[in-house]
């Protein structure tokens, strides 16, 4: 599909913001699937900075301790990115692939940056004979998890992940986005309970996750955390 | 031919081997890699406040509009696209975005200064550095030439000073429809011209 030039001038305008409220995520949601349409709309402050050089400096010491500190207090919870936006269109039956993609994906990006690779621990969430899939990926280090529905249904509920350590407890990591990976920040009294056999299990439960932290539905599905 | 390839060689490949460390530390802190945070704004907060500072112009507010672009980048980064964007043009389009935001939250309710709003900015470009970029800096400028100034001071100044088809009809008085197809054609024509040359 070749861009039109109505298309290029969209593009030009949503990076300019110079769109209107509607037809700025007009064109922002066609960002997410017309990948020709997102490199053009990308090009732009490549442009513009080529049309007048910036001057670089340094900012005060100040502003990277403050940058820190507020990482440091607010742990994130958000969707993963778009290169995992591949795992969308998946099902049950291409789960075991997923997973070890899932796992290639994880490793990929190695550089000098952090020689240390951190272990990173995985589980295959699903039911025997069960539709539901879920691939896990868990980086101790930094408290990240990654959840990846391959297939999950929970009809007019909600899926709640719980974690299972050896003393049997189920503890909730939250509710879980059945519609696309996401990253979950795991709080660090929690991170303990998350090592090679201990169990991950999903239930359906209302809006706003089981009350008084307390499972309600059935587990749909479930899977232990293993290594690499 | 025999001369040179070899700077200009040595110069892709710094920029590309740049381009996939940017990559490399942005895909780490979509995962919460805080070190690896550190690591990119070690390598682009320079870049990024100037572009703060080209849009605030005074250091205080630049640096406060720079925190909240690099909180924004931790957030957002699992978002980074390597094989659509480039690394440094994301960053540089989610610093100006939440810079102008709040630029546009400090100015509402003023009355838009229109001969600010389209003055043009002084370029004062680094003579180093674009003596370095001078073949890429050369084929911008005799892209920009091609356009009309008062286009592509207000393209410029939309981007840099987050300035509307409003104020530039209202600068012009002329109608709204007509300042917008007028400045979609010059965007066309430049993009064009850019991606015709380079």
């Amino acid at each position: 599909m070749r861009l039109t030039d109505e298309d290029i001038a969209t593009a030009g305008e949503l990076a300019l913001g110079l769109l209107d409220k509607a037809e700025a995520a007009q064109a922002r949601a066609r960002l997410a699937d017309d990948p020709e349409f997102a490199t053009e709309y990308a090009k732009w402050p490549d442009r513009m900075t080529a049309m007048e050089p910036l001057i670089e400096d340094a900012p005060s010491p100040a502003v990277w301790s403050r940058i820190d500190a507020a990482i440091a207090s607010q742990p994130r919870q958000d969707n993963a990115g778009t290169h995992l936006r591949i795992w969308q269109g998946l099902t049950a039956a291409s789960f075991a692939v997923a997973l070890v993609l899932a796992t290639v994906l994880w490793r990929q990006p190695e550089t000098q940056l952090v020689p240390a690779q951190p272990q990173i621990l995985v589980a295959a969430i699903g039911a025997e004979g069960g539709r539901e899939s879920v691939a896990a990926n868990y980086n101790p280090q930094t408290g990240a998890l990654q959840i990846i529905p391959i297939s999950l249904d929970t009809g007019t509920l909600y899926p709640e992940l719980w974690i299972i350590p050896e003393d049997g407890v189920a503890r909730s990591l939250g509710m879980i986005d059945p519609s696309k990976p996401a990253v979950h920040s795991i709080p660090e009294t929690m991170r303990p309970h998350l090592h090679k056999g201990a169990l991950f299990a999903i239930t359906p439960e209302p809006a706003g996750g089981a009350p008084n932290g307390k499972a309600t539905g059935p587990v749909i599905a479930k899977g232990a955390i293993d290594t690499i | 031919m025999n001369a040179q390839p070899d700077a200009s060689q040595m110069a892709i490949a710094r920029a590309t081997r740049e381009r996939e460390l940017l990559s490399d530390a942005l895909g780490r802190v979509g995962i919460g890699d805080r070190k690896a945070f550190e690591f990119l704004y070690r390598r682009t907060s320079a870049k990024l406040f100037g572009v703060c500072l080209r849009i605030f112009g005074n250091r205080n507010e630049a640096e406060e509009a720079l925190q909240d672009a690099y909180l924004t980048i931790w957030s957002r980064a699992a978002a980074f696209d390597r094989d659509r964007a480039s690394p440094i043009s994301w960053l540089v389009a989610i610093t100006r975005n939440r810079a102008i935001d709040r630029l546009r939250a400090r100015d509402k309710g003023k009355p838009v200064d229109l001969e600010e709003a389209l003055a043009i900015p002084d370029p004062a470009p680094d003579a180093e550095k674009r003596l370095e970029e001078k073949d890429e800096a050369r084929v911008v400028d005799s892209c920009i030439e091609r356009l009309d100034d008062r286009d592509a001071n207000f393209i410029r100044a939309a981007f840099w000073n987050g300035r509307t088809y409003a104020d530039l009809a209202v600068a012009e008085s002329t109608p709204l429809p007509t300042v917008k197809s007028r400045i979609r054609r010059a965007l066309i024509k430049l993009r064009h011209c850019l991606e015709g040359m380079s």
